[in-house]
């Protein structure tokens, strides 16, 4: 009886971790930047009041005061139970000058998964603004569609140009582009 | 007598600014590269038009299947998927594609990577990766209605490649 009852623990552990194992996908969101910039995009969980909030993108003199809460790296771990996942992109301005950016349409490596991901991101041809020693941040998030992953693929990777605009060009030429953020 | 100097002067100097505004046009164009990059396996053909912007304005963004390319209204080949276009110009454009096999294809578009990138923001490209899964019938060919337009802006680049990678799609290839 013990060992019938042990057997079919041993097989549904087997069984179980296999099958996750077949299903994962982990996912690279990565950021390409222009040698002159400073900013960087910092990755961070979501508080829980606002894991519905996507889009929400604003300005604070202090991250504790926006929707981020704990630090995280940019790789996400996905299971068809688990899906998809909200977390928060943030850029901190140290210095004393209004920052301005945009992110180039995101791509997808390999190019065959591209239709494995949505990620409702910061891509959307508009230009960020960044106040002198605040935070910028943006509620994303990523939603993995099992159904169209390849055949074996465990890995991709989502990857944006991260462009950083001049005072003056923010000013004139994409002056009709600026998000109106909160 | 006079009125006739009067008009070949009129006419000598709008033939004159007319060749200016064409040389500072052409100064501040930039060239745009269109690559498609497609696996092997996948026997397609591809080939690059520029169309009648007014006929085909409001086929931007659709797709369909062409017995010739005669059905394009004239047509105009673009070599080697490059033009050149100023500030404010824009072409509308259709890719077609033969399947010259004995089976239907199917096929989707990964988004298009833009290098330089810093330009992305100057142009609009209205293209054809969209999430979305194509069919070529065996034997047939099928055409996508794009669009390419500059704002007003200056591209300080000579050229801007803008790379679309083709993947096969095969529904049992899924995960």
């Amino acid at each position: 009886m013990i060992n019938l009852k042990a057997i079919s623990i041993v097989s549904f552990i087997l069984v179980h971790f296999a099958g996750a194992n077949q299903s994962n996908l982990n996912v690279n969101v990565s950021f390409r930047y222009p040698k002159a910039t400073k900013l960087k995009i910092e990755f961070y969980s979501v508080k829980p009041e606002f894991t519905f909030s996507v889009a929400r993108t604003g300005v604070s003199d202090s991250v504790n005061k926006t929707p981020a809460d704990q630090k995280i790296i940019n790789k996400f771990d996905f299971t068809p139970s688990k899906a998809e996942s909200s977390f928060v992109l943030l850029v901190k301005n140290d210095s004393s000058q209004t920052k301005y950016f945009f992110a180039n349409p995101h791509t997808y490596k390999p190019e065959s998964t591209a239709l494995s991901a949505v990620f409702e991101c910061l891509c959307n041809h508009h230009v960020y603004t960044i106040p002198p020693n605040t935070v910028w941040f943006r509620v994303v998030r990523l939603d993995v569609n099992f159904d169209m992953v390849p055949k074996g693929s465990k890995k991709l990777e989502i990857v944006h140009d991260f462009v950083e605009v001049s005072e003056a060009d923010a000013k004139s030429k994409y002056k009709h582009l600026i998000y109106e953020q909160l | 007598m006079q009125n006739r100097n009067i008009n070949i002067l009129f006419m000598n100097n709008f033939k004159i600014a007319l060749v200016l505004i064409l040389i500072s046009q052409l100064a501040r164009a930039t060239e745009f590269k269109l690559e498609f990059i497609k696996p092997r396996d996948l026997n397609i053909e591809l080939k690059l038009y520029e169309l009648n912007p007014i006929s085909f304005a409001k086929a931007v963004g659709t797709q369909g299947e062409l017995v010739t390319d005669e059905q394009l209204e004239k047509p105009k080949p673009i070599k080697n998927f490059t033009f050149k276009l100023g500030p404010a110009d824009g072409k509308v454009l259709a890719l077609v594609a033969e399947n010259k096999t004995a089976k239907d294809i199917e096929f989707f578009v990964s988004p298009h990577e833009s290098n330089p990138s810093e330009f992305s923001l100057d142009f609009k490209f209205n293209c054809l990766c969209y999430s979305h899964i194509y069919k070529i019938k065996s034997k047939k060919k099928w055409y996508r209605i794009m669009r390419l337009q500059r704002t007003d802006d200056e591209i300080s680049a000579r050229t801007v490649r803008l790379k679309h990678t083709i993947v096969k799609w095969n529904p049992k290839d899924k995960h």
